[in-house]
């Protein structure tokens, strides 16, 4: 990573189907700052320091962690959207 | 509302609970399994709607392997006898002549099935069988469901309907009461958009009623005076009102869901004119939006049973594997996600490059791929160039060209097909793809071709 490591940044964790009940507290202990549960597709959504997304990613029961990106369609009047 | 198979429930889903039989039962001892099975789950807990759920299931379990994967012995490891289809003369399989076999590889469609005996043995259909890990060439493992054809009942529903409109339509002077089915067509097809026309909508006689559509886009026009009595259920995710102030938003769900005559000189443009629209806005008004909020979009529309997500949104990355789970999610949970494979002419973008989101290429109105339009992983293809609409007020109807404008014809003609057979999820995806209409082009343009409705 080339983010100094008390960067924040936005991030998106996926559960594994199996993921342990306890998921949602060792993550917010490894450092994530949860913004959004989202139960029925089993993605955390929420905030850490980039320094902490190693550790995030070893948390028991998640399947990925990926930055949060940003999606553009262009201005209404845009040729193509 | 019905309730389907979820990937984490008690238990109670799939088809773990009793036999289908072997591979090659007949669909006759299938369905009376079933029933014996809902009968035996429904008693004692009175909860009607499960059972009726339960029945739906064959007792078979589809395997669907992950994009370009064989199944590489994987099912011979978790201890099933498997036959190929391959094996038989033009991989015509006869269901009765499989012998032993516990499981069915067709590899032609990246499927397998599996046998109710064999997946009972293995209580497939509770948690822990929908998802696995990334080295498995396996996507997902859910229950089969009987395909009803539209029986007697809904013929008799289908001229009610046509009756009261017929009424309706007198009664407000457009043309008299007679043998209007034909003429009505014929009018029907002069007065569409060329998207509509291209991929058969106006002879369907299909409405989407019934079927939740959600457009998670930059909102919708709520007031605009085509979509007045028009149930909505709406939600924003991005801090701002779901009134669409950019109008991509207005413009898909117009395509998707719009009226099925719009009174005066206006073509039609909408395809599933009856259906449940839910709108939901995780673009700004500006256009922007972050993947977090689409995904919340996403797992909204998924816990409101919506059989047809559409997503006129794109990202030029590679495969984000959020997007990929929560597609393979959805169709577990009997949810279709499809999405604009982007315009620009590289590869399909994310989330449509994800294998469980169905990808949608831009044809221009000769049917030719349009320049713009990604490629690579396409699925299905319609007309995306110039492509007229809603739009906000004051201007009400304008044009817009991309493969935005082609992901929601494809959603609009799966909510026809949705309603015309109860097909959900991954049955739903498969039906589109075979009844397209054949394009010469190269799949990595056009996929399977070109969508056609009922």
């Amino acid at each position: 990573m080339a983010d100094p490591v008390q960067v924040p940044v936005q991030v998106i964790v996926t559960l594994n189907a199996g993921a342990p009940a306890g998921v949602r507290r060792r993550l917010a202990d490894a450092g994530l700052e949860i913004e959004n549960i989202l139960d029925a597709i089993g993605i955390i959504t929420g905030a850490c320091d980039a320094g902490d997304l190693a550790g995030l990613r070893q948390v028991e029961g998640v399947a990925a962690v990926e930055r949060d990106t940003t999606v553009d369609i262009g201005p209404p009047d845009a040729e193509l959207s | 509302m019905a309730r389907k198979p979820t990937r984490d429930d008690d238990g109670n889903s799939g088809s773990g609970g009793g036999g289908g039989g072997g591979l090659g039962a007949d669909v006759d001892a299938m369905l009376l399994a079933a029933l014996e099975r809902a009968e035996a789950e429904g008693s004692g807990t009175g909860e009607a709607l499960g059972a009726t759920d339960e029945t739906l299931t064959t007792g078979r379990m589809i395997v669907t392997y992950k994009e370009g994967a064989s199944d590489d012995g994987t099912l011979a490891n978790m201890g099933l006898r498997a036959a190929d289809a391959r094996d038989f003369e033009d991989s015509a399989v006869a269901m009765d002549g499989l012998g032993d076999a516990d499981a069915l590889l067709l590899p032609e469609i990246g499927v397998a099935v599996i046998s109710g005996d064999a997946a009972a043995e293995r209580s497939m259909g509770v948690a822990g069988f929908s998802t696995f890990d990334s080295d498995s060439p396996i996507q997902v493992i859910e229950p089969e469901y009987f395909a009803f054809a539209e029986g007697d009942a809904g013929e008799y529903l289908r001229g009610f309907l046509r009756a009261a409109q017929t009424i309706e339509a007198d009664l407000r002077g457009f043309g008299a009461p007679g043998d209007e089915e034909d003429e009505e067509a014929g009018a029907l097809v002069l007065g569409a958009t060329p998207g509509l026309i291209a991929s058969r909508v106006p002879q369907s006689s299909r409405t989407g009623q019934g079927i939740r559509v959600a457009v998670l886009d930059t909102g919708m026009d709520l007031g605009h005076p085509k979509f007045v009595g028009r149930g909505m259920v709406s939600r924003s995710f991005v801090g701002q009102p779901v009134q669409d102030l950019h109008s991509h938003g207005t413009h898909c769900i117009g395509t998707a869901c719009g009226p099925l005559a719009p009174p005066g000189s206006i073509p039609r443009y909408g395809i599933a004119h009856r259906s449940n629209i839910f709108v939901g806005k995780v673009l700004s008004n500006s256009g922007s939006g972050a993947t977090g909020g689409i995904l919340a979009g996403m797992n909204w529309a998924i816990a409101n049973n919506c059989a047809v997500i559409s997503m006129s949104i794109g990202a030029q990355t590679g495969q984000q594997f959020a997007y990929t789970m929560a597609g393979a999610v959805a169709l577990g949970r009997g949810c279709l996600i499809i999405a604009a494979a982007g315009n620009a002419a590289s590869s399909t973008g994310a989330p449509a490059n994800s294998p469980s989101i169905m990808s949608v290429a831009s044809l221009d109105r000769n049917l030719a791929p349009s320049s713009f339009s990604n490629r690579g992983k396409i699925d299905i293809s319609a007309v995306g160039r110039d492509v007229y609409s809603s739009v906000p007020r004051p201007q009400r109807h304008g044009f817009k060209t991309g493969t935005s404008m082609a992901c929601p014809h494809v959603a609009g003609v799966a909510a026809l097909w949705a309603q015309a057979t109860g097909l959900r999820g991954m049955p739903l995806w498969q039906r589109l793809l075979a009844t397209a209409r054949p394009l010469p082009y190269p799949a990595s343009r056009v996929g399977r071709g070109l969508v056609q409705a009922p």
